[in-house]
């Protein structure tokens, strides 16, 4: 008697286990087995909203990108996902291993968003819409992206000169919308708004934002226009102003194929199940990765814009930080009491939440170059970091060297400079590199306001290949290698401040 | 806040002081042994006094004062032994010394006093002294 | 060269330096002797300015340097200070330490700093140390570079702050030779010392600071063989002193018992020694006895660590006579005890007061 209940335990225990691992024990068969389950959704989308208000007993997550909720199903994290439906046949045309479930969930037409206030800009692109629909030139392009699924970007006129228009993109959306392929934007949106700019005299400059941060984005005036894919709805009509819709688009459930009894039909699958080794898998996914479509052009991008915000911040940083610390230490009641504010508020907001505020509230509504932000933002961080660390290795030099330049004749400003100036930089280079290296680490959330980092980078390639593996270990490594360069560089640095490993020899006339 | 201290200290001291003479009588068949532990000074020197002159009252005519353990003796003390020795002698009885050593043999030889009694070096042959 | 008038400084409530005129000419070693807290260092201090005086005026070479408008820094530079701590700049060599001053503040050039300054390593024997680091040396030797590092400077006057009082004694006479050196070289200085014999051979004037004042001053001899005033006199025999009052023949002899062996023990005197003075001390208290409800009675212990000399000072008012006269004796039993550890035995009638001065015998 007592065995059987144990084993029943035991099987429960197993079962469970089972279950979180993502092996459902029963398969899909429709959408309605998924009431209960995890389902994924883009942050922020009508996918979000309508999983939530359709499915109140499922565990919904939210995902930040396209290719991060793909990731989701693969791993096994979310059982199934919502997704738009043309980008979904993208998606499952590389992927033999995913597959959708049931019938489309829902349907939604599709605008460009707008500033509340931009009526012009509005209005001229729905202008420029009914164009390109009288003319026949929409429908080829409907043919062209959605129904031949081509990827090749046909050659459009781009003016030189322009009024510039600022757009805002996801930018791993996906086809048929957008897509990065040889590191050139290609897609039926891409096609959509280089057409409008010709039409319309404009010079384009896109802005690479998540899709949870575009109405933001355009609120705060840092784009001009939204072409996100975004679904129109009531909601959003209270914050952003629409175009007409140029498309409609129909959202779909999918999931591993392994988990789902019935499969839908679904396109032929171009890629070939091969086994490979894992040698030879590496190779692949070296190729892939960076070779394919010149990637490593997007890598060395990303590199450069990387370690530019992250010497830029920490000079900026150093500076500053070398006036907040004279503030700190001060007589003056005013300044100390500035000094300490700052210090307190900079080290205990996360660096992710100070950077938005910056770029969306202090500069909302300026045009400003989201790296100088950047720059800006991590810059004052680490000023508090070294204000504080200045301020201990100066204490840390005892105040009779100081009375000893004081009595022989230095001035009080002298007497810092020479004496204990070069004594405190040698004390705090160990610290200093540390926070160094923690900066360029930070400097990876800059893709957040838009920045191509090396971080953004790795995103972009890997909502190409889908690959979770090889573009973040990529990016890893390449992080490890900036910090490591950096490393060194600072340690040649301490040789040269630290007197006693560079002995001179004098000469005696 | 040091007088304060002190003060505190001297009563701590005072209550100690009425241990610090102690007296024990030891009946001996030859004589009283009379031993006396602690200071022999202004202060104590009259309780000294009394409790002899007690004994003498009692009917002791013989003693034998045990100083192995007395550590002090001033002027005071060697009154109050001066005066009990006369008593004693007016009884016709006998007072022997014992064991006095260091700082209080000292004092006996400062002030002459080492020539008066009759001083053994130990309390059995002071006691055989006085059969 | 240096004159100083109505010097004052306080430290909040405190009141360190109450009132100090002094002149200080070139030439002149000065050494500045005194108790620990009586402002030695804070006078030295401020001569340069390191502490800013309360009140008062310091005038060098005719500059006043209180006043706002001067430039203290220059003239800070043809002064110079040795501290106690060496301050040592620690992220220079030996060398660096040296021509640091020279060819920032006076210019000099790279090549002439160097010779000057290896030429003052070799004065105070130690040129081979040139290269080395301040962490690399002993304190004598860190000292004798500080030394060497004001000289750099060609000062008119160095300050010397307790030069000796963070070092060992086996460092201590390498850095007095340095100094003495220095001395017979004709180098004006103003030395705060613990060092009596150093102080003695190397000054021509000494000043002794005590209550914020410079109590009293004069040539080594004067003060050395034979101070005027009550507190040099103790501070230069070391003595160490104690008092009690005694106002009413209920005195506590115990209670004074118990501060008497406290002293005994502060001054690690010898059991025997201090038996010997308890038993003074009791025995003369008995002869006071009879007196004590007419008059009062100090008794001051003096203990000279220099000469090891345990002194006994019975001080009583009344009309002029001494109790210890055989005459008024009741019984002579106490004063033999008296006399017996007593070295001598001394009675004075000195204004109102009568004076038993007794030294006891050392044990």
């Amino acid at each position: 008697m007592l065995n059987l209940f144990m084993k029943y335990r035991l099987f429960v225990i197993v079962a469970g286990c089972l279950l979180c691992s993502g092996f459902i024990s029963k398969p899909l068969s429709s959408i309605d087995d998924l009431k209960d389950k995890r389902i994924g959704v883009l942050m922020g989308s009508v996918h979000d909203r309508y999983a939530n208000k359709t499915y109140p007993q499922a565990s919904i997550l939210q995902y930040k990108s396209p290719s991060d909720l793909m990731l989701g199903v693969k791993s096994g994290k979310i059982d199934a996902a919502i997704y738009s439906y043309d980008e979904l046949m993208q998606l499952l045309s590389h992927h033999d291993d995913l597959a959708i479930i049931g019938d489309a969930l829902f349907s939604t037409p599709i605008g460009m968003g707008f500033h509340r206030d931009n009526n012009d800009l509005r209005l001229e692109f729905n202008r420029f819409l009914k164009h390109i629909r009288s003319n026949g030139q929409y429908d080829a392009m409907i043919r062209h992206w959605m129904n031949d699924r081509a990827v090749d970007m046909p050659e459009i006129q781009k003016s030189s000169s322009g009024k510039p228009l600022v757009v805002g993109i996801v930018s791993d959306n996906g086809l048929p919308f957008n897509v990065v392929i040889n590191n050139r934007m290609v897609g039926f949106g891409i096609e959509l708004l280089e057409r409008f700019a010709l039409y319309s005299g404009r010079q384009i400059t896109y802005r690479d934002l998540e899709f949870s941060n575009q109405i933001a984005a355009l609120e705060s005036k840092k784009i001009d226009m939204s072409a996100a894919v975004m679904s129109i709805t009531e909601e959003r009509k209270k914050q952003i102003a629409f175009s007409d819709p140029y498309y409609d688009q129909a959202a779909n459930m999918f999931a591993l194929k392994k988990n789902i009894a019935v499969k839908t039909a679904g396109p032929k699958t171009m890629q070939k199940n091969v086994s490979v080794s894992f040698f030879a898998g590496i190779i692949n996914s070296f190729q892939s990765n960076i070779v394919q479509e010149n990637r490593y052009l997007l890598i060395l991008g990303g590199l450069k814009t990387t370690v530019i915000i992250s010497v830029l911040a920490t000079l900026f940083g150093t500076l500053l930080g070398a006036v907040v610390c004279f503030m700190r230490m001060s007589s003056s009641v005013i300044l100390n009491l500035l000094a300490k504010t700052y210090i307190a508020i900079l080290r205990g907001t996360p660096v992710l939440v100070f950077l938005m505020l910056i770029f969306y509230v202090v500069f909302a509504s300026v045009n400003i170059d989201p790296v100088f932000v950047s720059v800006i933002a991590f810059g004052m961080n680490f000023a508090a970091y070294v204000a504080e660390i200045f301020r201990s290795g100066i204490e840390s030099i005892d105040k009779g060297q100081s009375e000893a330049g004081i009595a022989m004749g230095f001035t009080k400003v002298n007497t810092f400079l020479f004496i204990v100036l070069p004594q405190t930089v040698q004390r705090i280079l160990p610290v200093y590199k540390g926070e160094f290296i923690s900066l360029v680490k930070m400097t990876s959330i800059v893709g957040y306001i838009a920045v191509q980092d090396l971080t953004k980078a790795s995103d972009i390639i890997r909502s190409r290949t889908f690959d979770a593996f090889f573009p973040l270990i990529m990016v890893a490594v390449l992080y490890f290698l900036i910090s490591w360069f950096l490393m060194l560089l600072m340690e040649y640095a301490e040789r040269l401040t630290n007197p006693k490993l560079n002995r001179k020899k004098i000469l005696i006339a | 806040m040091r007088n304060v201290a002190l003060t505190r200290l001297s009563h701590f001291i005072k209550f100690l002081t009425i241990t610090y003479m102690t007296i024990e009588i030891k009946k001996e068949s030859a004589a009283l042994v009379v031993k006396v532990a602690g200071r022999l000074d202004a202060v104590t020197a009259p309780e000294y006094e009394k409790k002899v002159n007690e004994l003498i009252a009692d009917g002791e005519i013989n003693f034998v004062v045990d100083f192995e353990q007395l550590e002090y003796i001033s002027s005071a003390g060697l009154r109050a032994l001066l005066a009990t020795a006369k008593r004693i002698k007016g009884k016709s009885g006998k007072i022997l010394l014992a064991n006095i050593k260091g700082g209080v043999k000292e004092v006996f030889d400062i002030s002459g006093f080492g020539t008066i009694f009759p001083m053994h070096d130990s309390v059995a042959s002071a006691l055989s002294a006085s059969v | 060269m240096i004159k100083i008038e109505h010097l004052s400084k306080r430290f909040g409530n405190l009141e360190v330096l109450k009132d100090v005129s002094v002149e200080i000419k070139t030439g002149e070693v000065i050494s500045i002797i005194g108790p620990s807290g009586t402002g030695k260092s804070t006078f030295l201090r401020c001569i340069n300015l390191l502490d800013h005086p309360s009140g008062g005026s310091i005038r060098i070479d005719g500059v006043d340097i209180m006043d706002p408008k001067s430039d203290v820094p220059k003239v800070r530079q043809k002064m110079n200070m040795v501290f106690q701590s060496f301050n040592l700049f620690f992220h220079l060599s030996v060398m660096d330490n040296l021509t640091l001053g020279p060819i920032k503040l006076l210019g000099m050039s790279q090549q002439d700093a160097e010779r000057k300054s290896m030429d003052l390593l070799k004065l105070v024997g130690l040129a081979e140390k040139a290269e080395s680091y301040p962490d690399e040396l002993s304190g004598g030797q860190k000292q004798r570079v500080a030394i060497a590092r004001c000289m750099a400077m060609d000062p008119k006057i160095i300050l010397f702050d307790e030069p000796t009082s963070a070092l060992d004694p086996t460092m201590v006479s390498e850095v007095l030779s340095v100094i003495r050196r220095l001395a017979k070289d004709g180098m004006t200085m103003a030395i705060v010392t613990h060092e009596m014999d150093f102080a003695r051979d190397v000054s021509n004037r000494v000043f002794y600071m005590d209550e914020g004042v410079i109590y009293e001053e004069g040539t080594p001899e004067q003060i050395f063989d034979n101070p005027q005033k009550e507190k040099t006199k103790t501070f230069i025999n070391r003595i160490r002193s104690f008092c009690y009052h005694i106002t009413s023949p209920d005195y506590d002899l115990y209670a004074m018992n118990a501060e008497i062996e406290m002293f005994c023990e502060k001054q690690i005197l010898a059991v025997k020694t201090r038996q010997n003075l308890l038993l003074l001390v009791e025995e003369m208290l008995q002869i006071f006895n009879p007196f004590l409800s007419s008059l009062l009675l100090d008794i001051v212990l003096a203990y000279s660590e220099k000469k090891e000399i345990l002194e006994v000072v019975f001080e009583y008012t009344g009309e002029s006579v001494n109790l210890l006269d055989k005459n008024l004796l009741a019984d002579e039993l106490g004063l033999t005890i008296i006399q017996g550890v007593t070295e001598s035995i001394d009675y004075r009638h000195m204004g109102n007061k009568n004076r038993l001065t007794m030294i006891l015998k050392s044990a």
